[in-house]
């Protein structure tokens, strides 16, 4: 009972416009003030501020931003763009496949969604625009080709899912590259489909020159090697997630300086915008550690884990189950905010359902990821819109058929799981 | 979803016009909390790279960065940056009913969002007083040669309170002089 | 601080629990557990337990001070996790001093009790009084590929080593620890980003080490880990004295069951790595010398530390030498 008030306190808390992780920790508060007096109050907040950011594994967080910001700042994402244009430009729709494309590249330097989708918005979604694309394909196609950003590692919502959960981070990291791979191919395939129903969504394509294609070929370079510092170095064992996002971090302010780029400017903005988007993840998560002492005060948790263990389902169903609650949860809230919220929760009911942590771990990041591009609160949907001065409805109902690709591919995940966990497997095997 | 970056103040209040000086002050700490944390934020990439270094190409890790990085350099981060973030609208919001309610309702919401916020801040700086009064009278320090520095532990409890004096003093700030969302104000300054 | 509410309401005395150790692990299941069973069964059900395992209420560092400040009664505090609060009790993870379970953790136990030294320098002035003792003797190295059989053989290794005095005899004999997170460890090794670990033979399964661990010394005796079920001395002061003494006969009996279950604890973590095809090496012979001869000055040079921060690491260090050869005499003579 107690708990269902703490949920509807937190839920006005949020619509009265309270930030996320500060409605979090004020409901937090309340009901611990509520369960054991502000002794329990006051006791908590000794411990939860220093438990909840003092943790090594957390690290990679802002690393990894600082990453994206840098590779941001060196404006290669045009010349991706470009670079990938030429490559398929022959084809009808060439750009919107050149969008995909760049932002799979760029999603393996970038760990955010939201900040992939408002990089590819500037970088393409104009210039599709302006070169006779349908805004309604261009527009819903890049809000959701950020998703690829929180699958290809590195990602910062997956190094937070290894945290909560408890799974290596470097495994869980891995564990999104092909599922990525396998979400870009599904938005290509989707993009040619629509193309072929409605050839006036796009213009024609357009021949280069095989001098140009290779000239090209160089701006991808950088990124791929960023990639292979981040993503290879963890992969093969020559350092740890923290310290490759470290190494990330810096390889990415090399671009930054290599293109002539590093002034002053550019990288207190990057700074700072590394800052603000960290410290609003790292006080979600100390909401979230402040509620949970509450949560399991009330010892919910259990309760809820044995009435759903009684019923008499096959275990897919449940998970099934669980996982279109992560969709709907991603309709309303922020994807670190659910991440930190239920997954103390289910996880260890999914567990002893037999499924793997880290297969639930990558799936519920695809699906809450739907959130971000779906109404009424899609924020990638929001930060396309505001970019590339379109309404939000057209935005939405673009990203829609890119949405079911990507709920396609949820579902072949879920019926082949191997997907998710062979590439972690081979990390783990004895020489 | 979004933050609050976008809506900007129309123009300063009653009382922001009269205390510039306090205002002044108040952004100016903020500014040096936010350089501080992107100083840290260096510090934290620099260390982990020649962590890196040394323990690949010279076999002999530093050993202490683990517990550095954990107690000292991310909720340094965090706690010394918390108010600036605050300030400038960092932090993500849910704006679908406020965006819908008329102008008096959403100052009446801004107004009880600031005013909770200021009494998590509150408890955050007495919790946090009162843990680093603890480590401090207990003279709580890790023995030399261990896997932690030997510094005293207040020095990294007592981020906590420095933190949260800072939020409470933007929270204060925001809520007497009427602030309507206390987010980004340009007249304060670019950080 | 508010006050702390009364534990007591009705004659019944209910106590909040809560550890690091999830169900299966040796602590839980033959600590805890035993000593709220014995107590409930003692006390005629006046002592109740609200029990929250595997760090539901907080990481293991974070116990001792959720102790202080009044949210939970009783809890699991290990000195290696918090070194800064109880640094003198690290003496019971120095190496080459214990080998047996029952023996090492009897020894500490009463250094731990009313009027031992680490209650009285640790535990006493952090309002901490330990109830149950249980201590994981018998650090083995285990590595990926490089063999070890003698201290040297561990000169310029790089080992993930968890922290406390652990790190210091790893680096005491010529490795570097390095930090990282537990659950990075497995990848760490199989990846070869470390060379290897320190720890128990018992800890090694939980983490699935004998898939990744290709050699494991048997005897080595790197150090110990050292862990205590600790109540609030508030809420103690609260009890009525023959509860108290459930609590302390209750304690006893978890004492001498958790050293039972954690000797065979690491007796199967070296079976489970025999039969994963790990290497095992038993330290044998001028072996032994070798290492009692490397551990000397470890033991030299933590005295020393400790007396860089007021405390007398030398006494701590005779007195248990002491108590240990209380409790093995003791031992022989049942
Ligand atoms: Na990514
Ligand atoms: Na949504």
């Amino acid at each position: 009972m107690s708990v269902l008030i703490v949920i509807v306190v937190m839920l006005t808390l949020l619509l009265i416009r309270v930030p996320v992780g500060f409605a979090i920790a004020i409901a937090g508060a309340f009901g611990l003030f509520v369960h054991g007096g502000l002794s329990d109050v006051l006791g908590v907040l000794q411990s939860a501020p220093a438990a909840a950011v003092s943790s090594y594994s957390l690290s990679p967080i802002p690393l990894f931003i600082l990453m994206a910001q840098f590779v941001v700042a060196s404006g290669v994402m045009d010349d991706l763009f470009r670079a990938t244009q030429v490559w398929v430009g022959r084809i009808r729709g060439g750009a919107g496949i050149a969008a995909a494309g760049a932002g799979a590249m760029f999603a393996a330097v970038s760990g955010s969604s939201t900040a992939a989708a408002a990089t590819l918005a500037h970088t393409s979604t104009t210039k599709m625009i302006d070169s006779g694309y349908s805004p309604r394909i261009s527009t819903g196609l890049v809000a959701v080709v950020g998703t690829l950003a929180a699958l290809v590692p590195p990602s910062i919502i997956l190094v937070f899912y290894a945290v909560i959960a408890e799974e290596s981070v470097g495994q869980v990291l891995v564990a999104g590259f092909l599922p990525g791979a396998l979400v870009t191919l599904a938005l290509v395939a989707t993009l040619v489909v629509l193309i072929k129903i409605n050839p006036s969504s796009a213009p024609a394509g357009q021949r280069h020159a095989w001098a140009d294609k290779l000239r090209n070929l160089r701006s991808a370079g950088p990124v791929l090697l960023l990639f292979a510092l981040v993503t290879g170095t963890v992969y093969f064992g020559v350092a740890t997630p923290t310290e490759a996002a470290a190494l990330g971090a810096v390889g990415g302010f090399a671009l930054l300086a290599a293109r002539k780029r590093a002034n002053w400017a550019t990288i207190k903005h990057a700074v700072t915008e590394t800052i603000s988007s960290s410290v609003m993840i790292l006080m979600i998560i100390l909401g979230a550690h402040i509620l949970g002492y509450f949560i399991t005060s009330t010892r919910v948790t259990p309760t809820v884990v044995s009435w759903v263990a009684s019923l008499d389902v096959a275990p897919i169903v449940v998970v099934i189950i669980l996982f279109l609650c992560y969709v709907i949860l991603g309709f309303f809230l922020d994807q670190i905010a659910i991440l930190a919220l239920t997954v103390p929760v289910v996880l260890p009911l999914v567990t002893e359902l037999g499924y793997d942590p880290i297969w639930f771990g990558v799936l519920i990041v695809l699906l809450a990821e739907i959130g971000l591009v779906s109404p009424p609160l899609g924020l990638n949907v929001f930060v396309v819109a505001r970019t590339a001065r379109r309404p939000t409805a057209e935005v939405f109902w673009g990203a829609l058929p890119f949405v079911l690709a990507v709920v396609a591919v949820a579902a072949l995940l879920i019926a082949l799981p191997e997907i998710v966990l062979w590439l972690p497997e081979t990390m783990a095997s004895t020489e | 979803m979004t933050t609050d970056t976008n809506t900007r103040p129309e123009s300063p209040s009653g009382a922001a016009r009269r205390a510039p000086v306090v205002l002044r002050a108040v952004s100016a700490i903020e500014r040096a909390g936010l350089v501080l944390a992107g100083s840290v934020l260096m510090a934290m990439t620099l260390l982990m790279v020649f962590e890196t270094g040394m323990r690949y190409f010279v076999g002999a890790p530093l050993g202490w960065s683990f517990s550095f990085i954990q107690d000292y350099l991310l909720p340094g981060f965090f706690f010394l940056a918390l108010a600036y973030t605050v300030r400038a609208g960092a932090h993500v919001t849910i704006d679908a009913v406020y965006q819908r309610c008329p102008a008096k309702v959403q100052t009446a919401m801004t107004l009880v969002a600031r005013v909770l916020m200021l009494g998590f801040s509150v408890l955050l700086l007495w919790a946090g007083m009162l843990s680093t009064g603890h480590a401090w009278r207990a003279h709580d320090i890790p023995p030399p040669g261990g896997a932690e520095l030997s510094i005293p532990t207040w020095t990294w409890h007592v981020l906590v309170p420095i933190g949260a004096a800072l939020l409470t003093v933007r929270l204060l700030w925001d809520v007497f002089t009427g602030h309507r969302r206390g987010a980004g104000d340009e007249t304060e300054g670019n950080a | 601080a508010p006050p702390v509410p009364s534990v007591e309401s009705g004659g019944v005395y209910t106590l909040t629990v809560a550890d690091s150790y999830p169900d299966g692990h040796p602590f839980a299941d033959a600590g805890a557990s035993v000593l709220m069973d014995k107590a409930s069964e003692l006390s005629g059900g006046r002592i109740r337990f609200d029990y929250f395992p595997a760090e539901q209420m907080g990481d293991a560092a974070d116990l001792p001070s959720l102790i202080r400040s009044g949210v939970v009664d009783l809890a699991s505090v290990a000195p290696a996790y918090v070194p800064a609060e109880l640094p003198l009790s690290g003496v019971a993870d120095l190496p080459g001093l214990v080998e047996d379970s029952c023996t090492g953790s009897l020894a500490v136990a009463h250094l731990m009790s009313e009027d031992g030294l680490l209650y009285r320098e640790d535990f006493e002035p952090k309002g901490l009084r330990p109830l149950v003792v249980g201590m994981i003797p018998d650090y083995e190295v285990l590595t990926g590929s490089r063999a070890v059989r003698v201290p040297s053989d561990l000169r310029g290794l790089q080992l993930r080593s968890s922290g406390g005095t652990i790190d210091r005899a790893v680096e005491g004999f010529g490795a570097a620890p390095v930090g990282m997170p537990a659950t990075d460890m497995y990848e760490a090794i199989s990846r070869g980003t470390v060379d290897g670990t320190v720890l128990g033979p018992v800890s090694a399964e939980p983490y699935h080490l004998e898939e990744v661990t290709g050699n494991a010394t048997v005897g080595a005796r790197l150090g110990s880990f050292t862990m205590t079920y600790s109540i609030s001395d508030s809420v103690w002061d609260e009890l009525p004295p023959d509860l108290r003494d459930v609590l302390r006969r209750a304690g006893e009996q978890a004492t001498r069951s958790l050293c039972t279950a954690l000797q065979e604890g690491n007796a199967e973590g070296r079976q489970t790595m025999r039969d994963a095809g790990v290497k095992l090496h038993r330290i044998s012979g001028s072996e032994r010398d070798a290492w009692d001869k490397a551990t000397a000055p470890i033991h030299r040079r933590w005295a020393a530390d400790m007396a860089e921060i007021d405390r007398s690491g030398k006494a701590a260090l005779r007195e248990l030498k002491d108590e240990l050869r209380r409790a093995e005499r003791d031992s022989h003579d049942d």
